[in-house]
């Protein structure tokens, strides 16, 4: 609000001065100053509603993904989701709510299933890079982001440690 | 035909306002959900008791945010554009606010560019466009409404404008702490008002003060809840810690005993915004060392906002001393300004 504020009030103070040098040029000059700052606002909004809708649908293009590799969670089950995408240009995607988003899509979730995120480095590199364990971690979900789409690396960890426990949130 | 000009005028500019408004954003009515719009959309699933647990045993002490998207919650469920529409629809009623608040500090002509060039300002993309930040654009609704019926108390003398101007501060408050710079901004418009008037004298009377004295007492208030809250309100409506924590809504942090840190350093990041238009934040941290070089800067550059100085200075016109003081009415009017923040800190 202080930013309109200032250029009202200087789009103001430019149509007094034009006023004074130049009699019925002051409502000119701060119309036209004036409409031309809504126009490029305008069209710079354009752009970022243009981000939030693209967000919105990676979002919820991720959630669907995540649905589908966890068709087999059972109640008490922990489920561990890396590297998802923060942002998108200027807007959010998933966030702290990728928890929820995933439990909104699930009709039923099952009992005490708890879903926690992580962004650590260590983590994503591992995942990205792990081949199938010998003895997987019973009931953990592993899914890691990468390459633009959701994958999941459960039968690669049968370390908790490598998951970074500490990172998760 | 039965209409002044200066009601034709306030006519057109709210019709002008609200489709320029509308024309700009209505493509973001059909946004998805994203990041913490799942979270409220859990909160706003709670029976009202669990909801009324959860708000008031947070962290921060939101609950007539947290009622407001509790009710929207359940009428819209999973329909994002019911969402999207209703924080439009409350832009458009700050933007109207703004537009009120300005002409009676600055003139029509600049409450209609002011509020229009607020409308479409491209900064205020999150709070508009992403339902979770709504908290923002709620609290500065409630803020400029206590301010207007503050000064329509002034102008009039009815004590139900004073009413109103408490009411809708302690239901600012009850959404987002950023409301606490209310009194402030009540000072400040208060000061400009009287600046314009030439009538800097009535500061030395008492009565000044004592009007905001209560608003004092409200914000006083909130900070002793939203410090203390998180124990003094234990859950008893039988929500289940351990759920809650394993929604991911990180709110096992708000049971965690704390000081209430929090709120104060938000306070003192809000207080930054005062300061936006001289401080180039970009390269500040939000923190306490921000605020405290924002009040110096403020405190440094008050005699040139606060009239008779300013009219004193050397090479200082009427016009550059209203652009001054309106620098400093303007960025804690509303905290919609409040959504540069995350950009500017944040990227």
């Amino acid at each position: 609000m202080g930013w309109a504020l200032t250029a009202a009030a200087l789009l103001l103070w430019l149509g007094e001065t034009a006023e004074k040098r130049r009699p019925n040029a002051g409502r000119l000059v701060a119309t036209v100053g004036t409409t031309a700052c809504l126009l490029v606002f305008a069209g710079l909004i354009q752009a970022r509603i243009g981000e939030w809708q693209a967000a919105g649908a990676l979002a919820a293009r991720i959630v669907q993904e995540a649905d589908t590799l966890l068709t087999d969670v059972a109640p008490g089950d922990t489920v561990v989701l890396a590297g998802l995408p923060m942002t998108y240009e200027q807007a959010y995607v998933l966030g702290i709510g990728a928890s929820p988003a995933v439990r909104l899509h699930c009709d039923h979730w099952p009992q005490g299933a708890k879903i926690y995120q992580t962004q650590h480095p260590d983590v994503i590199n591992y995942l990205v890079n792990a081949a199938p364990a010998a003895q997987p971690l019973p009931g953990m979900h592993v899914l890691v982001y990468h390459d633009d789409h959701l994958r999941e690396c459960s039968d690669a960890v049968s370390d908790l440690q490598a998951l970074r426990p500490e990172s998760w949130y | 035909m039965f209409l002044t000009v200066g009601r034709r005028f306030h006519l057109f500019a709210v019709a002008l306002l609200v489709l320029l408004t509308l024309l700009t954003y209505v493509r973001g009515a059909s946004n998805l959900f994203v990041a913490e719009d799942f979270n409220n959309i859990m909160i706003g699933r709670f029976t009202l008791p669990q909801m009324l647990d959860y708000s008031m045993a947070a962290t921060r002490l939101r609950p007539i945010f947290y009622a407001f998207q509790w009710g929207v919650t359940h009428l819209f469920n999973l329909n994002a554009t019911g969402y999207h529409l209703v924080i439009l629809g409350l832009h458009i009623a700050t933007v109207l606010a703004l537009y009120a608040l300005v002409c009676e500090i600055g003139g029509r002509e600049m409450g209609l560019v002011a509020a229009a060039l607020f409308a479409v300002y491209p900064r205020h993309h999150q709070p508009v466009l992403w339902y979770a930040a709504n908290s923002i654009v709620m609290v500065a609704l409630l803020t400029l409404l206590a301010v207007l019926a503050y000064l329509r108390w002034r102008r009039t003398g009815r004590r139900a404008w004073y009413g109103a101007a408490l009411v809708a501060a302690a239901l600012a408050l009850l959404t987002q702490e950023a409301a606490m710079l209310i009194p402030a901004l009540i000072a400040v418009v208060e000061l400009a008002r009287l600046a314009r008037e030439r009538n800097l004298r009535a500061l030395r009377h008492p009565r000044f003060y004592v009007a905001l004295l209560p608003f004092a007492v409200l914000i006083g208030t909130c900070l002793v809840l939203n410090c203390a809250g998180a124990r003094a309100f234990k859950l008893t409506g039988g929500t289940n810690l351990s759920d809650l924590a394993a929604m991911g809504m990180r709110s096992g942090e708000a049971y965690h005993i704390t000081l209430g840190l929090d709120t104060v350093k938000d306070t003192l990041a809000y207080l930054t915004y005062w300061a936006l238009p001289v401080i180039p934040l970009r390269s500040l941290d939000p923190g306490a060392l921000t605020a405290a070089l924002a009040l110096a800067v403020c405190g440094g550059c008050w005699p040139l906002s606060s009239g008779e100085a300013g009219r004193r200075a050397p090479g200082c016109c009427g016009a550059e001393s209203r652009l001054c003081r309106l620098s400093y009415v303007c960025p804690s009017a509303t905290q919609t300004g409040i959504s540069i923040w995350p950009q500017w800190a944040g990227r």
